[in-house]
């Protein structure tokens, strides 16, 4: 019994600059790759960050949810629960493990994960540091296996150094407020996060009995805030099969979208075979970072 | 099931009260209507200059701490839940997150930590997904708090309302506060969580907006409040209520206590009086308020009156009370335990 990964999907195309859009288009694109009536879904959790305009109510998940047209008004037989779960990067994962829990301790069985980041003014900005990109990831309950996910584990740093600050002051921008961000990284973000990452996966492994496995039968995925992230990760860890290393290459830091975009270009090259044992590790500011073995 | 209670509760208010009369009276153009007879509202609390969304659910997840068996290096999760999330003043943040400025600052290291944001259904949803973790044997015991700075509503409202009918109305009615809950796996025959159920209609998910001004510094809420609080969504409310007791077995006799949404004294009766014609029942359960002295303080409004409730002793040991949830969007939601 587990909660596996039904389908994903992906909003890539670089003219879109409104995350409500991105997550939407994504959102779109995995009802269509899982082949399932969207009523069908019980659950949406928006991951994203950065909202368009600075909206900050309702949740963003309830504006996609009312785009999909999926349980808009009130029946007594089907509730969707939309809300936004917010964590930089590792948000996927929370709302991976929030989701396993609510499906053990409810019939609940579909839930669609969707993230995107975009510029709140719905602009391309040269000091937004993030790609503008959405994704979407739908989770199913299956209770006649071993696939899913297995042990999630979060580990934080101390208060002391944070990596990254973003944030929108209501009160500098005038009434400019809508479309000013600021977000201030740290010179030595990466590097403090490739190591606090590195960290965090042998950590799991121990922990996970899979210190003395094969490591030719593990997978990993990470989250990718800079060109050389995974490559040093990978390394340091000792995993020798992951699939997608270029995705910084390709799309930049698609921050909250990272991990899903990770695993659906993997998936979709064929990298990702049944019984494969993937480890997802996410990782961004606090530090926080984020594991978990994937059964496939 | 019911095997996850409600272990503690903190709440902290700032000191500052503000009447409805001195709001009035700083308002840029009048409303033309006697807005407190309308609300019922008389007073709110403000937060002072040094106070934010984060120093005030911090200074409730310490109240709550002070009520409670565990130290905070035992607490195993950490769940922010504000709509308004300042710090450092009027930043608002998004990373890292509240949950973990304020887990290192209570020195709950090793718990699991994030943001939701769900309208005033934060805490609600909050309290849901903590009970998910606990009973999935994730972890033992979590807190789940908020921490509302309203009044920044208020200052846009004070500024832009023009006229009588103003879609800024609504931000006259809020307070600030914060508050802190702390739930664990230990259950008696007295206290647990019978239940927590919600549902999103998105039908109304743009009838209220909050987002920036574009008239000032600061934030501000749009809201259509004569559609919000018209039989159209209120019907929700009830039919949502009858669908979580048949499901889990209860009757609207078994509730001690009913908690409504802290919005305004004519919209909670509005509400109430939906759910008593619904059942149609003589007697309802004594309905618990307190949004005449602290307004509508948001995703914190339940547990404020709970609090409040529970330190003048009106809450008898083991009452079963049930909170009746409507935030922006529309979310309907139902929490029902005992205490």
């Amino acid at each position: 019994m587990g909660t596996i990964i039904k389908a994903t999907g992906v909003s890539i195309d670089g003219s879109i600059n409104s995350s409500i859009t991105h997550a939407y288009n994504a959102a779109e694109d995995c009802i269509a790759n899982a082949g399932i009536d969207r009523n069908e879904i019980d659950i949406i959790i928006n991951t994203g960050i950065f909202r368009d305009f600075n909206l900050f109510e309702p949740s963003v998940a309830i504006l996609i949810q009312k785009k999909l047209g999926i349980s808009s008004g009130y029946t007594a037989k089907k509730h969707t629960l939309s809300f936004d779960l917010m964590n930089g990067a590792c948000g996927l994962l929370y709302a991976s493990q929030a989701v396993d829990t609510i499906f053990r301790n409810s019939d609940m069985r579909k839930a669609l994960i969707i993230s995107s980041d975009t510029h709140p003014s719905n602009h391309k900005v040269d000091e937004f540091p993030y790609s503008h990109l959405g994704a979407a990831m739908l989770l199913e309950w299956d209770d006649n296996n071993d696939k899913g996910f297995r042990d999630f584990q979060f580990r934080t740093g101390k208060a002391e150094f944070s990596g990254v600050e973003s944030y929108m002051d209501t009160q500098a921008h005038g009434p400019r407020g809508r479309e000013s961000l600021s977000v201030h990284v740290d010179d030595d973000y990466s590097n403090r996060l490739i190591a606090f990452t590195v960290e965090s996966i042998v950590r799991y492994m121990e922990s996970a009995g899979l210190e003395g496995a094969d490591m030719k039968a593990i997978k990993l995925l990470t989250t990718q805030p800079t060109q050389n992230f995974n490559k040093a990760v990978t390394e340091s860890v000792g995993i020798t099969d992951h699939p997608a290393d270029d995705i910084y290459e390709k799309y930049g830091d698609a921050h909250s979208s990272s991990l899903n975009i990770a695993y659906h270009e993997a998936n979709s090259n064929g990298l990702i075979k049944e019984n494969d044992r993937i480890i997802f590790s996410a990782s961004s500011a606090g530090l926080t970072a984020g594991t978990v073995l994937y059964n496939n | 099931m019911n095997d996850v209670r409600f272990e503690s509760i903190g709440l902290y208010l700032p000191e500052e009260k503000v009447s409805t009369q001195v709001l009035v009276e700083r308002m840029e153009t009048p409303p033309g209507f006697d807005l407190e007879k309308i609300t019922g509202i008389k007073t709110r609390r403000v937060k002072s200059s040094d106070e934010d969304s984060y120093t005030l659910a911090l200074d409730a997840a310490r109240n709550c701490l002070t009520k409670s068996r565990f130290e905070a290096d035992e607490i195993e999760a950490v769940i922010c839940t504000s709509i308004s999330r300042f710090k450092e003043g009027e930043r608002a943040i998004y990373e890292p997150t509240l949950s973990l400025s304020i887990k290192n600052a209570i020195g709950a290291h090793t718990a699991i930590n994030y943001d939701i944001s769900n309208a005033c259904a934060g805490m609600t949803n909050g309290v849901f997904l903590l009970q998910n973790l606990i009973r999935a044997g994730v972890v033992k015991n979590g807190l789940v708090l908020s921490g509302e700075c309203c009044s920044s509503l208020t200052e846009t409202a004070l500024k832009e309302i023009n006229g009588p009918f103003s879609d800024q109305f609504a931000s006259l009615t809020v307070g600030d506060s914060g508050v802190a809950v702390i739930l664990d796996g230990m259950t008696n025959d007295d206290e647990g969580i019978d239940f927590v159920e919600f549902t999103t209609l998105s039908d109304y998910a743009l009838d209220c907006l909050g987002l920036p001004s574009d008239k000032n510094p600061g934030v501000a809420m749009y809201s259509n409040s004569s559609k919000l609080s018209s039989m159209d969504v209120v019907q929700y409310i009830p039919r949502f209520i009858d669908y979580t007791l048949e499901k889990y077995g209860l009757t609207l006799g078994d509730y001690d206590y009913i908690i409504p949404h802290q919005t305004a004294v004519s919209v909670i009766k509005k509400h109430v009086r939906a759910v008593q014609d619904y059942f149609k029942v003589d007697k309802m359960p004594e309905i618990l308020s307190s949004v005449e002295e602290f307004g509508n303080t948001s995703t914190t409004s339940h547990f404020v009156v709970l609090n409040n409730c529970l330190e003048q002793n009106r809450i008898k040991k083991g009452s079963r009370v049930l909170m009746m949830v409507a935030a922006s969007g529309v979310v309907i939601g139902v929490t029902s335990f005992r205490i």
